[in-house]
């Protein structure tokens, strides 16, 4: 069998794995993403790249090592230079001297036969029945993923015992990227998801409740953001995620060609700071940090990786939104030289600020506490 | 009715179009002068720290100019050639431009050319109609406009280069690569074309790569690039590398710290260059560069091939 490998992205190589087996290959999943892997990437990675591109080459240097043919990775049209990454990728792998296949994926919407000839050449059960029952399998993964990590940050920040609803999402994820029948699937899920509920939590608390917006790979990938959403959770704050991985596929795979106008709310938030689109997720900050300011939530944490264009050009706006809607925002900017301890102290700092001003009832989630009490 | 053109981005382009067009339509037109410490600084100051130099200096010219006319014109410039972007920051320009001076947002003039309307006189006429200036007559002016594109950057050339008699230069020839603002703002560059000019170096630009190279270079990447910069600095290569007469003896590449698009083009075109065995020469500029570190690093890098070319 083919042995197939692609980069990591938060919790995705669970539906993926399920994917590639279903289609007939062998995935091979790089290891975690460590120190080592970040070496790997910035070695051989150009200086200015962004900092995704360099994970991602150590990722794909780490599977190869373990013994991975064919790398699979996302393509796009701009103007966000992730386009562009697999064609250099290729470039600086096979200029290393790795010898290694690699399939670069173009969106449906702008290259439809090109996408299925590639899967035809790869894949060697590529009947749309085999296809379809392998995209039905690896969704029914990655939506019970994202509910659950939904789930996990309200629940994280009033659990009683410190650390339980971190131990029992790691459980989840494991028992579920072992599960193959979509019987077992179901079965997982429904586990799990009665577990959480059923987590003893404190009563009476109102937590702060942050946005957590930016770049989708530093928001998606715990081991670049230094796993801000647990260190959140347990510093007793709610976070609200707004990228998810079923959403993204969901609106810019599928949207994007049934539904066009389907950012049409977006635009309109982000209207008075931002006019148009700007590549990646740089409108997307802008409006969902206004959604935050409109929707009296206590605070906003932007994260982007350094150099990165969209994310500057928001970051940019994020002052004026945040005077304009009394919302405060911390933007935290990633590279391979960010250091935990620094990270900590300035979240520890912002929400040391949130508590503050919520004490002094000037904090955005004040009205709904008033009205509680 | 006075309008203010910045000399900066991609003035270096379209600064003759966009000059004759308001001088045409019966407006007085104010060009800032070319870029000096203090319309840099106040532009620094002015901008979000993250942003590359070449943006911060167009902030700096939009201040210099505030003062002076009725309307700043500010280039929206999404794409200017079909299925290729400048940059994302050039998408929002005008956005940067409000936030960072909002003294100026009632008079930001704004040009926009997207992928609907990819001619610059067109969109130029439709800025116009917001004036209130019928632009009815200037339609029949469209191709005469359309000669002048890159004839800023052009003359630029010229007169660095016809400084001294043609006896003057040596044999020696550099292929300059870079995005346009980088190479002619003499000082985000340090004056490098002058220091390459007086070191009687000959050099080449993507903007005088000849019409029959462009598109080349770059469709002969494995994908379709999105850049127009980055597109046109391929053709430059491509052309360069494969003159028959003149060969040219090495590379310079110069870019803004921290450039989105030229981390990846940089890189990719070092590949291609050091394949032909050609030098290659990468400089990096930021607020805080120092002119006595670029010369030296240019300097001896001018020796490497002038030592390369007496060898051969």
């Amino acid at each position: 069998m083919l042995k197939v490998t692609f980069p990591h992205i938060g919790n995705s190589y669970i539906p993926f794995r399920s994917l590639l087996t279903e289609l007939g290959m062998e995935p091979i999943i790089p290891p975690p993403i460590s120190q080592h892997t970040i070496e790997l990437g910035t070695k051989l990675a150009p200086e200015f790249a962004c900092f995704p591109l360099k994970i991602n080459l150590g990722n794909y240097i780490e599977a190869i090592e373990a013994g991975a043919e064919l790398i699979l990775m996302a393509g796009g049209i701009g103007p966000c230079r992730f386009g562009y990454y697999g064609e250099q990728q290729r470039e600086i792998l096979a200029d290393a001297g790795y010898s290694v296949d690699f399939l670069v994926l173009e969106a449906p919407k702008t290259h439809p036969f090109e996408l299925w000839e590639k899967i035809k050449h790869y894949f060697p059960q590529h009947r749309l029945s085999n296809l379809s029952r392998a995209i039905h399998l690896a969704w029914l993964k990655a939506v019970a993923l994202d509910r659950f990590d939904r789930m996990a940050n309200q629940i994280r920040a009033i659990e009683i015992v410190s650390g339980s609803t971190t131990r029992l999402q790691k459980d989840f994820y494991q028992q579920l990227d072992q599960a193959y029948l979509i019987k077992d699937i179901q079965s997982v899920i429904n586990h799990y998801h009665k577990e959480l509920k059923s987590l003893p939590l404190k009563q009476g608390v109102l937590p702060l409740k942050i946005v957590l917006v930016g770049e989708i790979y530093m928001v998606l990938e715990p081991s670049v953001n230094f796993e801000i959403e647990r260190v959140l959770g347990e510093m007793g704050v709610m976070v609200e995620r707004t990228i998810y991985f079923t959403d993204w596929v969901r609106d810019h795979l599928l949207f994007s060609i049934i539904h066009p106008s389907w950012n049409r709310n977006l635009k309109l938030m982000a209207r008075p700071y931002l006019h148009n689109f700007i590549g990646g997720h740089g409108l997307e900050t802008v409006a969902l940090t206004v959604h935050a300011g409109v929707n009296h939530y206590d605070g906003v944490i932007e994260l982007a990786p350094f150099t990165c264009m969209p994310e500057i050009i928001a970051m940019q706006a994020l002052p004026a939104i945040s005077r304009d809607l009394g919302i405060p925002v911390l933007n935290i900017i990633i590279d391979e030289h960010s250091g935990e301890a620094g990270i900590l102290t300035r979240l520890e700092a912002f929400i040391d600020i949130l508590q503050y001003q919520r004490k002094r009832g000037i904090g955005g989630n004040n009205l709904e506490a008033v009205s509680r009490h | 009715m006075k309008i203010g053109i910045p000399r900066a981005l991609l003035y270096f382009w379209y600064g003759h179009i966009w000059e004759q067009f308001w001088l045409t339509s019966g407006c007085e037109v104010k060009i800032s002068p070319p870029t000096n410490h203090q319309i840099m600084n106040a532009g620094i100051e002015s901008a979000l720290n993250e942003l590359c130099l070449p943006i911060k200096i167009f902030l700096g010219h939009v201040i210099n100019l505030a003062n002076q006319v009725d309307w700043i014109m500010i280039p929206h410039l999404i794409q200017v050639q079909k299925d290729a972007f400048i940059c994302p920051k050039f998408m929002g320009l005008p956005d940067i431009v409000s936030l960072a001076v909002p003294s100026v947002r009632g008079k930001l003039l704004l040009v926009r050319v997207d992928p609907h309307h990819l001619n610059m006189v067109d969109c130029l006429c439709e800025s116009a109609k917001q004036l209130g200036i019928a632009p009815g007559r200037l339609g029949n002016l469209k191709d005469s406009f359309s000669k002048m594109v890159y004839q800023p950057a052009l003359e630029m050339i010229h007169n660095y280069q016809s400084s001294g008699s043609p006896m003057n230069f040596s044999k020696l020839r550099i292929g300059l690569l870079g995005h346009p603002y980088c190479l002619y703002d003499a000082c985000l560059n340090l004056d490098l074309l002058q220091i390459l000019a007086r070191e009687r170096v000959y050099f080449y630009t993507p903007e005088m790569v000849p019409i029959e190279y462009q598109g080349i270079g770059s469709g002969k990447l494995p994908k379709k690039l999105f850049w127009t910069t980055g597109k046109m600095q391929f053709d430059a290569l491509e052309w360069l590398l494969n003159r028959s007469e003149n060969p040219v003896d090495g590379f310079i590449h110069i870019a803004p710290f921290a450039c989105g698009p030229e981390a990846i083009i940089s890189d990719m075109i070092g590949r291609r260059i050091q394949k032909r065995n050609k030098p290659f020469l990468m400089l990096n500029y930021e607020e805080q560069s120092g002119e006595a570190g670029i010369i030296t690093r240019l300097e001896a890098f001018v020796d490497l091939i002038k030592y390369q070319h007496i060898a051969c």
